[in-house]
């Protein structure tokens, strides 16, 4: 089996290049490619005999996001904050039951069937369990055919084979007759992402795609997405439960908790300084290969685990395994605050912060409907 | 009623071990399985010793050989198409690979116990979990039901459930997979064994799960001096919680080590890239992930000489003859098997002022 190439273009790409991307010329610069507004998905819970709705997993409940063209917009949070359900609603694999979303300005939340059809070509998916993701009865050729004949008869339909996407993503021209048991799992993911790339998409969801990888491999792939990004100019949201990965491949990373947005900002400020607490928790958790630094301080773990979507707690949804939690905390939503730097943090007493940030940071407009009305911050103080 | 703090006090009593002292002595052992295609040779050799309180961490990729070589100690990967060699010996004297099946039953689950990566699919979903820690402690010692089930509720309260009493009568599948894998530490540790295995224990937690889940392996380890021998891929949770560490590459020891020196002066070009592959959160991002060329080797047909030498951006002629495990630094080193010179090995280490494997920039293996 051949061993793809880890090396490809020099890659000139800088963070400040794909911003400048975002803002370049065409159509792209008024509209952002995608816009959610106040979106919701909740999946009723149905219970005794005659399925009577009894309540709703609130899996994303009042998402507010933008991405624009060429950018990397990272989700990250725990199993069960509504990523991964967020991701499937934007290629509309699940239903959104509330809210809007746009893609290229055009509002499609109500579309449905052949008026999805152009969107499906542009926006593509690749997931995380390369095994189940492909059907192991067809050939490779026949797995990224299938998207190309998706875009036969468009412009630009015919510009690719089979064979240029499969060296386009380091595989072996001479395997597309190949099965899918027949590679390995970094292989079996180029294969994912070669037939997502088959449609020509702008925008590809990327759900965990490294998380079933061994590092070695994982490395690899991220790698690869990266060269792709630089060459084809795609966008990128990409969903991980793993924060030190993501922060390779993201531009801006937004933290979820119980389908919620907490904390959203630049890759780099999100880790230098987490505002919210939740973030700074997940973070302190990341076990760092480095015996001298590695040891945790006890005091910044979470802990308790993530409570039910289907009843979340009053006010801020973290209080019940926040240190920092006060009576506002568990009576009032917190608005998402916007700092001068365009940092936003959904917390009444967000951490690493200045006086003239305090000072400075005013309600955003993304901010969910339900929160309070008014910003109230004020600096954290640890209770024990 | 019999709590927590008494087991570990009987554990004392029961077995005069002293801290430090060998309790698993595992000699060239040898794992291959036969298959359509040919041999798979999944444990190439691998000798090591566990201590007694110290955790002894095996790190590898997928097909490395890691689980195989634990699961062999159980007595689990026995079967006709297995060929199994070497020893593997506790501090009674006991020999595990030879030992026979009732031996082993005896044994496993009292002095060598298991933790698994997935506890959904390692608890029985149709019992009660307090029913199910009971049943092993009834399995081994001659004590009352009753009493096996207080103590299965005691040792729910010592993982950190909360409402252990109420807990104990629900089915795994009311836990959460924290509280799940919480719930195997405990059925793990109800016979106070001498040695806990534990098999990618976190990798399918989440970070914050994953933190308290080792912070509870860590705190019985120095409680009541159980060898641990903790089976990852993530040098992360390596760095966390382990003593001695083990890299095992295509069924092979390629280095082992103290925890410090495999970090800081790590000697296998193999423990290099892993290391640098690794995304770190304490540094600022290089520009591209490094990376190990290529994918483990094939265990049907692995490379002639040195396993790894099919990806290694060092490789010299010389790799096309099998390196032995030898300590390359004979002032107070460790044993890698690689044939590089020591002083190569210090230089060749660092990319960029960090520890990793230059990439092999063009060139395409097959």
């Amino acid at each position: 089996m051949t061993t793809p190439p880890t090396t490809r273009l020099p890659s000139s790409r800088t963070r400040s290049a794909s911003a400048e991307r975002a803002t370049g010329t065409g159509e792209q610069a008024d509209a952002p490619l995608l816009e959610l507004e106040h979106l919701r998905v909740w999946f009723p819970v149905r219970a005794g005999a005659f399925g009577r709705a009894t309540g709703d997993v609130r899996a994303v409940d009042d998402v507010t996001l933008t991405l624009h063209s060429g950018e990397t917009l990272g989700l990250v949070g725990e199993s069960g904050c509504g990523k991964t359900t967020l991701a499937r609603c934007i290629v509309r694999l699940n239903e959104a039951t509330g809210g809007t979303m746009r893609f290229r300005g055009e509002d499609l939340t109500r579309k449905r069937n052949r008026a999805l059809r152009s969107f499906r070509r542009q926006v593509q998916m690749v997931f995380q369990d390369p095994q189940g993701s492909l059907n192991p009865r067809r050939r490779v050729s026949q797995i990224v055919g299938a998207g190309l004949r998706l875009r036969r008869g468009t412009p630009g339909g015919n510009k690719y084979s089979v064979a240029d996407l499969l060296v386009q993503v380091g595989l072996d021209p001479g395997h597309a007759q190949r099965y899918p048991h027949e590679f390995s799992g970094g292989q079996r993911q180029r294969i994912g992402i070669a037939r997502a790339l088959a449609a020509q998409p702008q925008l590809i969801i990327l759900d965990e795609p490294v998380s079933a990888l061994d590092v070695s491999v994982q490395a690899q792939v991220v790698n690869l997405l990266d060269d792709l990004q630089d060459e084809l100019g795609l966008s990128y949201v990409f969903v991980a439960h793993d924060l030190s990965v993501v922060r390779h491949v993201s531009d801006r990373i937004a933290v979820m908790y119980l389908g919620k947005i907490v904390e959203l900002a630049a890759a780099d400020r999100l880790y230098a300084q987490p505002k919210h607490p939740y973030t700074a928790t997940l973070l302190a958790a990341i076990p760092i290969p480095d015996p001298d630094r590695a040891r945790h301080d006890k005091t910044t773990i979470a802990q308790g685990e993530l409570p039910s979507p289907i009843n979340p707690p009053s006010g801020c949804r973290f209080h019940t395994r926040c240190r920092f939690a006060s009576d506002i905390c568990r009576e009032i939503e917190p608005p998402l605050a916007e700092f001068p730097d365009g940092h936003l943090a959904a917390c009444h007493h967000p951490l690493n912060i200045s006086d003239a940030e305090l000072a400075g940071a005013i309600r955003s407009a993304a901010s969910p409907l339900d929160a309070g009305a008014e910003l109230t911050l004020s600096r954290a103080v640890p209770s024990e | 009623m019999n709590d927590f703090i008494d087991v570990s006090e009987t554990f004392e009593l029961g077995r005069t071990v002293n801290m430090g002292e060998t309790v698993l002595d595992v000699q060239h052992m040898q794992v291959s399985f036969r298959t359509e295609q040919g041999t798979v040779r999944a444990v190439d050799d691998v000798s090591f010793d566990l201590r007694r309180g110290e955790v002894l961490s095996i790190v590898g990729e997928s097909g490395s050989g890691k689980s195989v070589s634990a699961m062999t100690l159980m007595g689990l990967t026995r079967s006709s198409n297995a060929a199994i060699g070497g020893t593997a010996t506790l501090a009674d004297g006991t020999e595990l690979i030879s030992a026979g099946d009732d031996q082993l039953r005896r044994i496993r689950g009292a002095r060598i116990s298991m933790i698994f990566q997935d506890p959904m699919s390692a608890l029985t979903p149709v019992y009660r979990v307090g029913a199910q820690i009971a049943e092993q402690i009834l399995a081994h010692e001659k004590v009352s039901r009753a009493a096996a089930r207080a103590r299965a509720v005691d040792l729910l309260k010592r993982v950190g459930i909360p409402r252990a009493e109420e807990r104990a009568r629900a089915f795994p599948h009311q836990f959460s997979g924290g509280m799940r894998q919480r719930v195997m530490i405990a059925m793990a540790l109800s016979c106070s064994p001498e040695i806990l295995i534990a098999d990618e224990p976190t990798t399918a937690l989440d970070v914050t799960i994953q933190a308290q889940i080792l912070g509870e392996i860590e705190t019985l380890r120095k409680e009541t001096g159980v060898a641990v021998l903790l089976i990852t891929h993530d040098l992360g949770v390596v760095a966390q919680v382990a003593n001695r560490v083990i890299v095992m590459y295509a069924g092979q020891v390629v280095e082992e080590a103290d925890l410090r020196p495999l970090f800081k002066d790590p000697m296998h070009p193999y423990t290099w890239g892993l290391l640098g592959s690794v995304p770190r959160v304490d540094r600022d991002p290089p520009e591209r992930l490094p990376t190990i060329s290529g994918s483990p080797p094939s265990l049907l047909n692995p490379p002639a000489g040195c396993h790894f030498n099919t990806r290694c951006p060092h490789r010299i002629p010389i790799c096309d003859t099998k390196p032995e495990l030898r300590i390359a630094d004979p002032a107070g080193g460790h044993p890698d098997r690689c044939h590089l010179d020591l002083s190569v090995k210090r230089t060749a280490r660092l990319v960029d002022g960090a520890i990793g494997l230059p990439s092999t920039a063009g060139k395409v293996h097959s």
